[in-house]
C-alpha cells in the first residue's frame, strides 16, 4: 500500500502557512533573529510571530490552552484545508499521532511554582490538566473529532519522524483511513536555560569566534518553536476522493547508538523499505542544527550518499524546534518534490570527510528529483529518517 | 493466510506487592491490599494520603555506562523490570534490533521536581543540571538503550493512563506484521508529589480506599511501578526453547473526542476500542472469560467502563475486576502491570479479586469478581485502559495452547 502526504500545515518562524513557509525557504529568509527574551543565556531565537489564534478557533475551550497546543491546532487545520478536507465526519476513522519533545512547559513550570511556593493549595487543576504530555493530542482529537487511535510519542528531534512512521503503520494495517500527524514545540525560559547548562545553545559571537552555521554565532543550536502537521492517506483513497497528494512516504528507519552509526543504520533501514539504493537519493534534508553532532552527521551522510548530493539544512532558517523542526523538514521535502525545486542549500556540502559550511549558499535551483531523504538526529542518542518519493 | 502469532515469553514487574513474579502472584491471587500511607514525600496536606509504593526498592546492579546518582527513580524501576523480564524469558540479552516500546506519563518527574525546587528556592542559575539528565519522558528509554547496549528502534508513548497498553499494542502489531522478531514492551511511573497534587486539585483522590465500581467509591489511590514484557514471534520463540507464558491476540485503540479529562459518559470510545480489540483478535464477546478493568474508582470512569462492558458483552456476566485497589493506579505503568496480572490469571488459572467492593452500585451493573484465592480456568481475557484526553486501549490475551 502506498502512503501519501495529502496536506501540509506549518506554523514556523518563517511563516504561518505552507505558502509563506515555502516562499521564505526558497528565498533563503531566516527566522533566526536577535531577541532579548532569553538573555543573558542567548540573544538569538526563532519565534512564531503574528499568529492570531482566535481567528482560527472560536471555541472557548481552546482559548486557554498552551501555545504548544495552539500551534498544533492551527497547523492541523491548515493541513486539512490543504488536503481539501472538511472537518467532522471525515475524521471518524482517522487516527492522530503527535510527536512531542517538551510539551506544555509553561504550564508545567507554573504548576510546579504554585505547588512549591504554596503547597497543595497552590496546585492549579487547570494547569495540571493542560500540562499532561498528551494534552496536544487530546486537543486535536477534540477540535477535529478524531475518534480513531490517538497517540503521543515522546522523543528528541526524531520524534516528528517517528510520529509520521506510526501514522503510516496505522494506515498500512488498515486501522485507520487517514492519519493526522503533528509535532509541536514552544519556546520556554526554563528549557533554554537547561540546555545552556550543558553548553548546547548558540550565542552571539564576533566574526573570529563564529563557526559558520549561523553567522557570528558559536557552536550550538538556536532555540525555536512552531508546529507542523501532515495529513496522510493511502494513495488509492486519495485518488478516489480527489485528495491532493504531494509525495509518497516510501520508507522510514530509526536507530540508536553513536551518531554516525545510528544515522547510517536509520538510512539503510529506510532505503531497504523504499527499495532504493543510496545513489538514488536526489537531495537530503539534513537535521544539522549548528551543534556538536553536525560533523558526525556530515560523516554519516558523506559515507552513504553519492558525492555531491545536495543538502538542505532548514534549521538555518527556522532554528531548532526538535520534533516540530524534523516534521517541518518533511513538509519542506514534500513541497520540494512537488515543485521540483531545491530551496536554499549549501553548495556541494556533502563530501566524504567534512561537513563543510564554507561556500556560497545557492538559492533555489530547479532540478529533476525523484527521491528525497529527510534525516533527524537526536541528543538522546537516536536518529531517524524518512524517504519521500515523487508521485 | 495465517497470521503470525505473538507470545509473551517473560516479564518483569515491580509494584506495591513487591518486585518479581512471586510476591505479585501471591498478592493478585489472595487480594492483598499493599497500599499504605505515602512515604515518598510529606502528604499531610492532601485529602488522600494512601498510595501503592514500591517499598524498599534498591537497584543494586553496578552500572557500567551511566551514573546511578544522576538517574531518576523511573529509570531504575525500568532497569529492574527489564532485567527481570530478560531473566524470566531465559535471555541474556534481547535479539539484535529488538524493538523497545515503552509507556509513561511522567518520565523522570521526581528529578524534574528537584530541579524546580532548587530553582525556585535558590534561583535557576544555581539549580543543578544533574537533575535534568533524566527528566524528560524519553530519557529513560535512552538510558536503558545505553546501559544495556540495545541497538533497535525505541518508541516512548505518553498516552496518559493508556500509555503502556498502547506501547504493548504497538509492539504486538509490529511483531505480527513481521517488522520485528522480538520486542521489549512495557511501562513505568513513579510516586511523585506533582501527580498527587494534580489529581488532588481535581478532587479525584480518594479520602479512604480505592473501591472500583462500589457505590461508595470516592476516587483513586495512586501508585508507582514498572512492568516489562518480552514479546516474540511464536515460532521463533519455540525454536530457541522459550516457554510462552501467554499469547497476545488482539489490540484496539480509540479516542473519545469528548473532554480533556472526563470520559465520554456514553462510553462510545471505550466500546469502539474494546470491539476493535476483539475484532483484531478474531474473537467474539462470548469467548472472553475475564475482564481486567481499568477500574480507577472515580465516579465517571467506573460508570463509563461499566456501560461499555454492558454494551459489548450484553447479558453475559463476564467476571470483571480491577487490581488498582491492591497496588494503586500506576498511571503510565498501569497498563503493563495489569497486562502481567492478566498473564498470571490466564496461566495460573485464577481471577484477581476486586477488593474493597462492599456495596454494589446499581449504575455499574456488571459482574464484579471478589472471591479471594479462587480457581478459574480462563482461555481468553480482555484488559482495558482509559486515560486523560479520552484515550482508550484494550488488549486481548489468550492462554497459550501449549500450556
Amino acid at each position: 500500500m502506498k502512503i501519501v502526504l495529502a496536506g501540509i500545515g506549518v506554523i514556523s518562524p518563517i511563516g504561518n502557512n505552507r505558502g509563506d513557509f515555502w516562499s521564505a525557504l526558497s528565498n533563503g529568509a531566516s527566522g533566526v533573529k536577535s531577541c532579548n527574551r532569553f538573555a543573558p543565556v542567548t540573544e538569538m531565537c526563532a519565534e512564531v510571530k503574528n499568529l492570531n489564534f482566535n481567528k482560527f478557533f472560536d471555541a472557548r475551550r481552546f482559548r486557554r490552552v498552551s501555545s504548544v497546543s495552539k500551534y498544533a491546532l492551527v497547523a492541523t487545520g491548515e493541513a486539512m484545508a490543504d488536503a481539501g478536507m472538511d472537518v467532522g465526519e471525515s475524521f471518524i476513522n482517522a487516527g492522530a499521532v503527535v510527536g512531542i519533545t517538551h510539551g506544555a512547559l509553561d504550564y508545567s513550570c507554573e504548576f510546579h511554582e504554585g505547588l512549591i511556593q504554596d503547597g497543595p493549595l497552590g496546585a492549579s487543576p487547570a494547569l495540571f490538566s493542560d500540562s499532561v504530555l498528551n494534552t496536544v493530542t487530546g486537543s486535536l482529537s477534540l477540535a477535529f473529532g478524531i475518534k480513531g487511535p490517538a497517540h503521543t510519542l515522546m522523543g528528541g528531534s526524531p520524534v516528528g519522524l517517528k510520529a509520521l512512521a506510526l501514522g503510516a503503520d496505522m494506515l498500512k494495517a488498515g486501522r485507520v483511513d487517514c492519519s493526522v500527524v503533528c509535532s509541536s514545540e514552544m519556546l520556554n525560559q526554563r528549557s533554554v536555560e537547561a540546555y545552556d547548562k550543558f553548553g548546547l545553545v548558540a550565542k552571539r559571537a564576533n566574526g573570529s569566534q563564529g563557526q559558520g552555521f549561523y553567522p557570528d554565532a558559536t557552536i550550538g543550536f538556536v532555540p525555536a518553536e512552531g508546529a507542523s502537521s501532515v495529513i496522510m492517506r493511502p494513495l488509492s483513497y486519495a485518488q478516489q476522493h480527489g485528495d491532493k497528494a504531494l509525495a509518497e512516504v516510501a520508507g522510514y528507519g530509526f536507530a540508536v547508538g553513536p551518531v554516525e552509526q545510528r544515522i547510517k543504520r536509520s538510512i539503510t533501514g529506510a532505503l531497504d523499505m523504499a527499495a532504493l539504493k543510496a545513489g538514488e537519493i536526489d537531495c537530503v534534508f539534513s537535521g544539522a542544527n549548528g551543534g556538536v553532532n553536525d560533523s558526525a552527521e556530515g560523516e554519516a551522510l558523506g559515507g552513504i550518499l553519492s558525492e555531491g548530493t545536495p543538502a538542505v539544512c532548514i534549521k538555518k532558517n527556522i532554528g531548532e524546534s526538535f520534533g516540530a523542526a524534523s516534521l517541518m523538514s518533511v513538509a519542506a521535502g514534500a513541497i520540494s518534490l512537488k515543485e521540483q525545486v531545491i530551496p536554499f542549500f549549501m553548495d556541494g556540502v556533502v563530501d566524504s570527510k567534512v561537513w563543510a559550511w564554507a561556500g556560497k549558499p545557492s538559492l533555489s535551483t530547479i532540478v529533476d528529483m525523484k527521491n528525497i531523504l529527510v534525516v533527524s538526529n537526536g541528543l538522546a542518542g537516536d536518529a531517524g529518517c524518512i524517504i519521500l518519493k515523487r508521485l | 493466510m495465517s497470521r503470525r502469532r505473538v507470545v509473551i515469553t517473560g516479564f518483569g514487574i515491580l509494584s506495591a506487592h513487591g518486585r518479581g513474579g512471586i510476591p505479585n502472584l501471591e498478592g493478585f491471587k489472595k487480594g492483598i491490599d499493599s497500599t499504605g500511607e505515602i512515604s515518598a514525600f510529606d502528604a499531610s496536606g492532601y485529602r488522600g494520603r494512601m498510595a501503592g509504593e514500591v517499598k524498599d526498592f534498591c537497584y543494586s546492579r553496578p552500572l557500567t555506562k551511566l551514573r546511578a546518582n544522576r538517574l531518576d527513580r523511573s529509570s531504575l524501576l525500568l532497569f529492574a523490570a527489564f532485567e527481570d523480564a530478560l531473566s524470566s524469558a531465559g535471555l541474556e540479552r534481547p535479539a539484535e534490533d529488538c524493538l523497545l516500546s515503552l509507556g509513561t506519563t511522567l518520565g523522570g518527574m521526581i528529578s524534574g521536581m528537584r530541579y524546580h525546587n532548587e530553582g525556585i528556592n535558590k534561583g535557576f542559575g544555581r539549580a543543578k543540571p544533574a537533575h535534568l539528565v533524566d527528566y524528560m519522558a524519553h530519557n529513560q528509554a535512552a538510558n536503558l538503550m545505553t546501559e544495556f547496549a540495545l541497538t533497535g528502534e525505541a518508541f516512548t508513548f505518553s498516552d496518559a493512563c493508556a500509555s503502556s497498553s498502547n506501547s504493548i499494542g504497538f509492539a504486538f502489531h509490529k511483531l505480527r506484521s513481521g517488522d520485528v522478531e522480538m520486542a521489549v514492551a512495557g511501562g513505568y511511573d513513579t510516586m511523585c508529589e506533582f501527580t498527587v497534587a494534580g489529581f488532588n486539585s481535581l478532587g479525584a483522590i480518594s479520602t479512604t480506599k480505592c473501591r472500583p465500581f462500589d457505590k461508595t467509591r470516592n476516587g483513586l489511590v495512586l501508585g508507582e511501578g514498572a512492568a516489562v514484557l518480552i514479546l516474540e514471534e511464536m515460532n521463533a520463540a519455540l525454536k530457541r526453547g522459550a516457554k510462552p507464558l501467554c499469547e497476545i491476540i488482539g489490540y484496539g485503540a480509540s479516542s473519545d473526542a469528548f473532554h480533556s479529562t472526563r470520559p465520554d459518559p456514553e462510553a462510545k470510545g471505550a466500546i469502539s476500542a474494546i470491539r476493535a480489540a476483539l475484532d483484531d483478535a478474531q474473537t467474539t464477546p462470548d469467548e472472553i472469560d475475564y475482564i481486567n478493568a481499568h477500574g480507577t474508582a472515580t465516579l465517571y470512569n467506573d460508570l463509563m467502563e461499566a456501560r461499555a462492558i454492558r454494551e459489548v458483552f450484553e447479558d453475559r456476566r463476564v467476571p470483571v475486576s480491577s487490581i488498582k485497589p491492591m497496588v494503586g493506579h500506576m498511571l503510565g505503568a498501569s497498563g503493563a502491570v495489569e497486562a502481567v496480572a492478566t498473564v498470571m490469571a490466564l496461566k495460573e488459572g485464577f481471577i484477581p479479586p476486586n477488593i474493597n467492593y462492599v456495596e454494589p452500585d446499581p449504575e455499574c451493573e456488571i459482574h464484579i469478581s471478589t472471591e479471594l484465592d479462587n480457581k478459574a480456568f480462563l482461555t481468553k481475557a480482555l484488559s482495558n485502559s482509559f486515560g486523560f484526553g479520552g484515550v482508550n486501549a484494550a488488549l486481548v490475551m489468550r492462554r497459550h495452547s501449549a500450556l
